[in-house]
């Protein structure tokens, strides 16, 4: 063909002056006395002769030979235009097929790119058309991309997650006695132990992932990355909250969590902590593996777009965060004060790994406000839980000197608060602590750790109140029964539980000494007259003394067998004891009398007496067997 | 005084603080920490009555812009802390009724404020993602010694979302969340993609914020709610505290007020009462600042706007222009047209440097504002005594 005979000449003769030219520029560049500003100007020609090279290669090719590459991409393009069905069902083939025509699109155009300003005609014209099916084939993908993302969604289950959840700790705003059966399990803490990555799940079917690849680089390269990155986060966006109404968050605005009851609330905290565990370690933790995977290659991209997918939901889950965090504090919101500040704080490394970047550094901000201010109200409630304790007025004594419910309800409280011991020692030491990386601290369970601190303190105020309560009664026996049986619930409860670690053996035995010393002062308050009543002093008959034995000892069954103790073990001791005191003398009081034949005026035999003692401190399920009048 | 008779009880407002000194029986501590309150409760009037009216004499392209928006939340930030300072100082006097039922109303009108910084943090995240449209728009068009078809079809096509969006944003009570994506270019309806309806990301309105439910307006009545000016007897009472609360409190709801009037927000009702006597210095500014920004959301084509804002107003006006520009299918362009077409992206090209350059900061702002109010409460709620119980 003569054309192109005077082409490849053309093409030879050009080559050959380009290449005298940078000989030329070659031997002119090793003089050493060159100045910057010449130097500067052989470097801009020589590459300026370069592109000549590319520029005179790509017209060799032909302009016809790309209008050609052209019109084949545009015909693959065009044809699906009019096609309902979507390219990415219609087998690998199609999708790759597609991909290319793309690609050659985006050759062609830059082929064209080179072309001056003052080029008009064909082209120029060329490159107009090859942009136009370029968008038209960016607007499908973007379609297709979509279509893959939700079609291709995987669900997964989420059994193989276990977030145990801690004791319900049911308050009673009155102190109404709450179950002491109330298992305390403190190995409750989800030290599973597992390393981050393995929560990581797809998100999306893996085989599809080189197909996404493929769109995104064919979008990427041809400029339109704010589109592919838009529709990528949209769809990523819309499949995140999807999982967290899975989770059945509701959306509670800071108005609604204060104005709702503590009951619901603490249901809406419970299902918080969940979500904030699975979303963050399981979904978000995905989600970045997933935009590494996809836009890795293409710079900062990735992490931009997981920040975009991943801020609304993490923003909803520290607002409700805070939003719990505003109060007021009442004692029972502490555990779930608790829950909230360790599940972040067990989480803050999986944050980082998620957010370190300086750019993300408002997401991490924010969370270590949050976690400072939930620890802030833990502390804060727990302060208040002391104060709560102090104001707790009776006005009417408690009926059979029992265990007061608020000794109950202390006790219990504390017992429970021993599992979240080393967050609180944590708090207690330093407000605003810094999280150790490492969270294999052994709890600081010394009597000396300001938990052990505190609780004594604690039980010391629930004391001084019971004292207080004590005072109430009229008679200063049940003041004793009283004070006996709370202090003894008290030790009872600090030894069979976690709570000896924190109190120590110097705080049981002491109480235990302080409840027996109850027990001997009810003894001397009750029984010392009563005895005192069968000596002889000389001026009173034998027959007035019994009298009067009667009435007293009468007077003290009536009364004291509706007392209750109830602990078995407690009451049978004091009923020993008491035994102790008052048999003997009575049986010698007896051996006195019976020679004198006053028999008459003796009703009961100390047998008799022995078993109306077992009768005392029984509560009221006690019906009085022995209904005697003396 | 009747509470009503706002003219009549301006005297003896000022009368009441001024009698303070002379009144031993009032005064507490000593008359020294009396006079320090009163300095400092004129000079809390006097700054509070300067900067609202630096913001109500802006003029009317600046009224409501980014800039202006971000100047108000600085003043209340600096009215907050004054006042703030004010009550620890005098923590003896805040303790005492009834300027302790006083300041807890304050306190609860506060947090009532939190759930409208979070919705406009959400507005703010909109307006974003509308830009992010118009960067679409300025990629197509902007700096291209050349225009075609295809550029003209990509910004189109971006024009058309950003539309559809802002829409929707207008209509967010609606039950629409999926938005029907106009087809550009004649290109026939496929039956089989119309059956995926696509939900694009960037269309739906504050997705994971607020709930259905939620209102700004409802917000704002609430802040408002039975704001009434300190009668003579409780300024007195108060040593003059009574008169900082309710200056604080109307700063409080006319901020507020503002940026839910500026920001796209769930159901953004305008009409909340700002019933302010007269007598106050920065009653004017206040009455005159509500009256412009009323008179501005009345304007017919701001009727219907998703905000206030002026960059919004811009944004819009800029997309009706390039998408009447990009209307057009004869290319190579005619100068003049050309021309137009430049003009436009470079009034748009614009508006996207203003609010790349001010958004991020303003959202920061807020988001100080959420912290503040939340720290000074729980400080200002410690130091009433409470031991915060309910």
């Amino acid at each position: 063909m003569p054309g192109c005979q005077s082409m490849t000449t053309t093409y030879e003769g050009e080559q050959h002056v380009i290449a005298a030219a940078q000989h030329i520029l070659k031997v002119l560049g090793e003089n050493k006395n060159l100045t910057g500003d010449f130097r500067r100007v052989l470097t801009e020609l020589d590459s300026h002769l370069s592109a000549m090279t590319i520029i005179t290669e790509s017209k060799r090719r032909g302009f016809s030979e790309v209008e050609e590459q052209l019109k084949c991409a545009e015909r693959k393009v065009m044809r699906w235009e009019s096609n309902p069905s979507l390219i990415w069902d219609s087998g690998p083939t199609e999708a790759s097929e597609y991909i290319q025509a793309v690609n050659e699109i985006h050759t062609v155009m830059e082929t064209l790119g080179g072309l001056s300003m003052n080029d008009h005609g064909r082209p120029k014209e060329l490159a107009f058309r090859a942009q136009c099916v370029q968008q038209i084939a960016m607007s499908r993908l973007e379609e297709e991309l979509y279509h893959i993302l939700v079609q291709h969604k995987q669900s997964f289950e989420l059994k193989n997650i276990s977030f145990p959840s801690r004791v319900d700790f049911v308050y009673d705003e009155s102190f109404v006695s709450v179950e002491d059966e109330i298992v305390n399990d403190t190995s409750q803490r989800d030290k599973s132990g597992r390393e981050s990555n393995e929560y990581i799940v797809d998100l999306i079917d893996p085989l599809l992932i080189p197909d996404i690849k493929s769109i995104a680089s064919v979008m990427f390269a041809s400029g339109y990355d704010r589109e592919f990155c838009e529709a990528f986060i949209g769809n990523r966006k819309d499949a995140l909250d999807e999982h967290l109404s899975n989770l059945e968050i509701q959306k509670l605005s800071i108005d609604d969590v204060l104005n709702s009851e503590w009951d619901i609330l603490s249901c809406e905290i419970k299902k918080w902590v969940r979500a904030v565990k699975i979303i963050i370690r399981v979904y978000l933790a995905s989600e970045k593996q997933f935009c590494n995977q996809i836009l890795g290659d293409f710079g900062s991209h990735d992490s931009y777009c997981f920040v975009e997918i991943s801020r609304a939901s993490i923003f909803y889950l520290l607002n409700f965060g805070e939003a719990i965090a505003l109060g007021p504090y009442n004692p029972e919101k502490l555990f779930r004060f608790l829950d909230m500040y360790e599940v972040l704080a067990d989480l803050h490394l999986d944050m980082e790994g998620l957010f370190s970047e300086v750019a993300n550094s408002f997401v991490m901000s924010e969370f270590h406000d949050l976690l400072r201010r939930l620890g802030a109200s833990a502390i804060t409630t727990f302060l208040e839980f002391q104060n709560a304790i102090a104001l707790n007025a009776s006005i009417h004594p408690f009926p059979r000197g029992e265990i007061h419910p608020l000794t109950r309800y202390v006790m219990n409280y504390i017992t429970t608060l021993t599992a979240y011991g080393d967050t609180l020692n944590l708090l207690l030491k330093d407000p605003n602590p810094v999280l150790e990386t490492d969270s294999g601290q052994d709890i600081c369970t010394s009597a000396f750790s300001p938990m052990g601190c505190h609780l004594r303190s604690i039980t010391s105020t629930l004391e001084s109140n019971l004292i207080r309560k004590s005072k109430l009664y009229k008679d200063g026996s049940l003041e004793h029964i009283f004070l006996m049986n709370n202090i003894h619930y008290m030790v009872q409860k600090v030894k069979g539980s976690e709570l000896r670690l924190f109190f120590g053996d110097e705080w049981i035995r002491k109480h235990n000494g302080k409840f027996q010393q109850h027990a001997t002062s009810y003894e001397r308050a009750t029984w010392s007259f009563v005895v005192s009543l069968l000596r002889d002093d000389g001026r009173t008959s034998l027959k007035e003394r019994c009298r009067r034995f009667s009435n007293a000892f009468n007077d003290v069954y009536k009364i004291q067998t509706r007392w209750c103790i109830p602990d078995l073990q407690l009451r049978e001791d004091l009923q020993i004891s008491t035994s102790q005191k008052v048999i003997p003398a009575y049986r010698a009081f007896l051996a006195i009398n019976s020679r004198n034949g006053s028999d008459k005026y003796i009703k009961y035999t100390s047998d008799d007496m022995e078993k109306m003692l077992l009768d005392l401190f029984a509560g009221p399920s006690m019906s009085l067997r022995n209904s005697h009048r003396w | 005084m009747p509470a009503t008779d706002y003219q009549g009880s301006s005297a003896s407002l000022r009368h009441s603080i001024l009698s303070l000194r002379r009144d031993p029986v009032h005064s507490m501590d000593s008359p020294h920490s009396t006079s320090t309150l009163e300095l400092e409760l004129e000079t809390f009037q006097r700054q509070v009555t300067g900067r609202l009216l630096e913001l109500s004499s802006a003029e009317p392209d600046r009224l409501l812009s980014l800039a202006w928006i971000r100047k108000l939340l600085d003043s209340f930030l600096c009215c907050q802390e004054e006042f703030r300072v004010i009550l620890f100082n005098h923590k003896s006097l805040v303790q005492r009724p009834p300027l302790d039922r006083f300041v807890q109303d304050y306190f609860e009108r506060t947090v009532k404020g939190l759930d409208v910084c979070n919705a406009i943090r959400d507005g703010i995240e909109q307006i974003r993602e509308w830009k992010k449209l118009l960067e679409i728009v300025l990629c197509a068009l902007d700096n291209q010694r050349m225009f075609g078809e295809g550029q003209f079809r990509r910004a189109r096509k971006a024009l058309i979302d950003l539309s559809i969006s802002m829409l929707d944003e207008k209509d967010s009570n609606a039950s629409s969340v999926l938005a029907h994506r106009n087809r550009s270019f004649g290109r026939q309806q496929a039956s089989s993609r119309d059956q995926h309806q696509r939900s694009l990301g960037h269309f739906r309105s504050l997705s994971w914020s607020v709930s259905r439910s939620w209102s700004a307006a409802r917000q704002l009545q609430a802040i408002g709610n039975n704001l009434v000016a300190p009668r003579g007897n409780e300024v007195v009472a108060t040593n003059g505290i009574a008169v900082a609360v309710y200056t604080m409190n109307t700063i409080l709801l006319l901020v507020m007020w503002a940026l839910v009037a500026a920001i796209p927000c769930q159901d953004r009702g305008l009409q909340v009462h700002f019933p302010i006597p007269r007598q106050f210095p920065w009653a004017p500014s206040v009455f005159s600042l509500h009256e412009r920004i009323l008179e501005e959301s009345r304007k017919r084509d701001r009727k219907n706007a998703s905000g206030l804002l002026r960059e919004l107003y811009q944004m819009d006006r800029c997309a009706r222009v390039m998408s009447d520009l990009t209307d057009w299918f004869q290319f190579p362009l005619t100068e003049e047209r050309e021309g137009e077409v430049r003009q436009g992206v470079e009034e748009l090209a614009n508006v996207c440097e203003v609010l790349k350059e001010g958004l991020d900061p303003l959202e920061r702002q807020v988001r100080e504002v959420f912290h503040r109010i939340v720290h000074s409460r729980t400080e200002g709620l410690d130091s009433l005594g409470r031991p915060n119980h309910v």
